[in-house]
């Protein structure tokens, strides 16, 4: 699936008008959108098509085999697809077998079209992730790599502190913080280590950015450094 | 063996007489809470015609023959049907066999009339007509349909004197033992009839009291079946309710989408249908959690809650009204409740505040530290303006069902500050209402704090 199509979502819900209006809410939001009545009418809609769908949005209380049972069952053979439950079942332990039976999110009828929408929203953000265009910082790899797609390898302290200040309040971290995530010899972290590290990770910023940003890294008086750019931390 | 058995016959006739009186009391004090009206009448009745019937018996030679056995042994025999009457009245006996017994009696007594009895004749057909009376007490007490071993054992009491007493009409012909005769057989038939006077008085008192036992029983199976009958009935409504709820809240949320061009008096009617849509849900809901409330099957699981983190995770705050509502919580505050049931009566205050707030005024909610019965805790207020006057009496506002003068514009059911109470109540707490001048409420729920868990019904 490319970022480009249309989600397709299957609505399997028993009660005809309810499907009816789902069908046509989720179709007005650009969703390419099916209905069924039940597990059957579901298996029959996947057998005649080329690709699982990205979304269902299921009732519990089917005819036939249950909406957990089917959860169960979809969850089994299609790991990474949607499924949002949409029941009737309010108590807790309902709640509690939705999610152990698979369901992603559990909403309670009646729900209204904005907060079905907002958590089809979410979901999408999981199944198909938009291209970033903020930077990059990879722990794993200890890499950071700017929107322009350029990358550059960061030593375990920079990415300790470069990661210190993404994750900070306005990215705004303290010098004390800072140090306390570096690791090595606990005479040489000091103010002045933390400078040359700063110092050493804005020219590898600088390095690697497409120079949109003339300052990546600020001191900031009293406090400590800032983080000018956004960064996502994978 | 024989000297033991031949007993004295007037101290067994004046101990007859005391101890039916007796039985005759106790019976009539006692108050069954069951529709046992019947049974004790004749009961009573019996023992008194059977005090008589000694009472003139023990007479006998200080009296006029007359009085003492063509009275005295009707008496007898109709105090037996009495009492046979009395125990098939608790085994569900049918009318027309008592009708029959009774008549038996009757009958039976008019022998005493149109035979010129002599004393041995007497005595036989005192015992012949004895006998059919009790022996059909213990048959019926046997064959009732809700057999239990109190009624086989008092059956088989009554039906085993039956033959004795035919055993003494018998002898009474051959040997010519008369009634006030010192002989074994006059002694046991005595000392049967006393014991028959206990195990009557008991058996019968043990009898109602297992039909009243056997009431509440079916009473309560009945109740268990009509509560299932409604829970499910709830169930049934509710869900349905919800699924149609459902397709009004998509419809509307699909015109709303349709109809972003069109002018907003237009698409305020939509949203007032999403409104209404809200309203009804939350009825539903109310309705779910009394049903719950009155089934006594509210399960609390009790946690360390943060007032200002359940606060600002309810619905209604993070809605559309949220800028009318000035939350005053520190975030340390916290109370030992159960989560959800803390977010409904909460929600409840707070939706509570906003049907009734003047419109345009704020609704704070704070927090105060206060001990109730040496227990710390936290009150949690949710305070508004109100029209002056228009404040709710303290009485009245946690009433089931009880709603304000000025609340027939705004939907509601009268439930939502009772189930606010109720559910504080259920978890060691309570909730309050003061009304201040100038039409200044607050409503508020006292919950203790972590350290002191309350008495709380699991």
């Amino acid at each position: 699936m490319s970022a480009g199509e249309r989600l397709s979502v299957v609505v399997v819900e028993d009660y005809g008008i309810l499907r009816e209006e789902l069908v046509h809410f989720l179709a007005l939001n650009h969703f390419d959108v099916a209905g069924v009545n039940c597990s059957l009418g579901l298996d029959d809609w996947l057998a005649s098509q080329p690709r699982p769908p990205d979304m269902v949005v299921l009732d519990l209380n089917l005819p036939g085999e249950s909406g957990l049972d089917v959860a169960r069952r979809l969850r089994a053979t299609y790991p990474t697809l949607g499924i949002v439950m949409l029941t009737g079942r309010k108590e807790p332990a309902d709640r509690l077998s939705g999610y152990v039976s698979g369901a992603d999110v559990y909403l309670t009828k009646p729900a209204s079209g904005e907060e079905l929408l907002a958590v089809l929203a979410s979901l999408q953000r999981r199944l198909r992730p938009q291209p970033s265009a903020a930077w990059q910082l990879d722990l794993q790899r200890r890499t950071i790599t700017s929107p322009g797609g350029a990358s550059s390898e960061l030593s375990a302290n920079e990415c300790a502190v470069l990661a210190g200040m993404a994750r900070a309040r306005e990215r705004i971290a303290d010098s004390a913080e800072l140090l306390l995530l570096c690791s090595g010899d606990k005479d040489t972290l000091n103010k002045g280590y933390l400078g040359v590290l700063l110092s050493r990770l804005r020219r590898k910023l600088a390095e690697v950015s497409t120079g949109a940003d003339s300052q990546l890294i600020r001191a900031v008086r009293r406090k400590g450094y800032q983080l000018l750019i956004p960064i996502e931390i994978r | 063996m024989s000297s033991f058995l031949e007993l004295d016959i007037l101290t067994f006739l004046r101990l007859l007489v005391i101890g039916n009186l007796v039985a005759m009391v106790m019976v009539f004090a006692y108050r069954s809470p069951g529709n046992h009206a019947a049974p004790i009448r004749f009961f009573v009745l019996a023992r008194l015609c059977q005090s008589m019937a000694f009472l003139l018996i023990s007479l006998r030679g200080q009296i006029p023959l007359w009085l003492s056995a063509h009275v005295g042994n009707p008496f007898l025999l109709v105090g037996f049907a009495f009492e046979i009457l009395a125990l098939a009245r608790l085994c569900d006996s049918q009318p027309h066999k008592e009708r029959l017994l009774m008549l038996w009696a009757l009958g039976c007594s008019a022998l005493y009339w149109i035979l010129d009895s002599t004393p041995t004749r007497l005595v036989t057909i005192t015992s012949l007509a004895a006998a059919l009376i009790v022996g059909t007490g213990g048959l019926q007490l046997l064959g009732s349909s809700r057999q239990s071993m109190l009624k086989t054992l008092t059956g088989s009491f009554y039906l085993g004197y039956a033959p004795i007493l035919l055993l003494r009409g018998y002898l009474a012909q051959t040997d010519t033992i008369s009634v006030m005769t010192v002989h074994t057989i006059q002694s046991v038939v005595y000392l049967i009839q006393f014991s028959l006077l206990l195990v009557g008085t008991v058996g019968f008192l043990l009898l109602m009291k297992e039909a009243d036992d056997q009431l509440l029983l079916e009473s309560e199976r009945r109740e268990r079946q009509r509560r299932t009958l409604q829970s499910n009935f709830i169930d049934m409504l509710t869900h349905e309710l919800r699924a149609a709820l459902a397709v009004v809240k998509i419809s509307s949320s699909s015109l709303k989408r349709q109809l972003t061009d069109q002018p907003p008096e237009l698409t305020r009617r939509v949203e007032n249908i999403g409104r209404a849509a809200d309203s009804m849900s939350a009825i539903v809901d109310r309705c779910i959690e009394l049903e719950r409330l009155d089934r006594g099957e509210q399960s609390i699981h009790l946690s360390e809650c943060i007032l200002l983190d359940v606060v600002t995770a309810l619905d209604v705050v993070c809605g559309p009204d949220n800028p009318r509502l000035r939350i005053e919580l520190n975030d340390v505050d916290s109370v030992l409740a159960d989560r959800h049931l803390l977010e409904v009566a909460l929600g409840n205050l707070i939706d509570n505040a906003l049907k009734y707030a003047l419109p345009g005024t704020p609704i704070t909610l704070r927090s105060d530290a206060e001990q109730r019965d040496g227990k710390p805790g936290f009150r949690l207020s949710v305070d508004n303006q109100v029209a002056a006057g228009s404040a709710p009496a303290a009485g009245q506002v946690f009433v089931r069902y009880f709603r304000g003068a000025n609340a027939h514009d705004v939907s509601g059911t009268g439930l939502g500050l009772y189930l606010t109470r109720e559910l504080a109540r259920l978890q060691g707490g309570d909730a309050d209402y003061r009304c201040g001048p100038e039409g200044r409420v607050s409503f508020s729920i006292w919950l203790p704090a972590p350290d002191y868990p309350p008495e709380a019904e699991q």
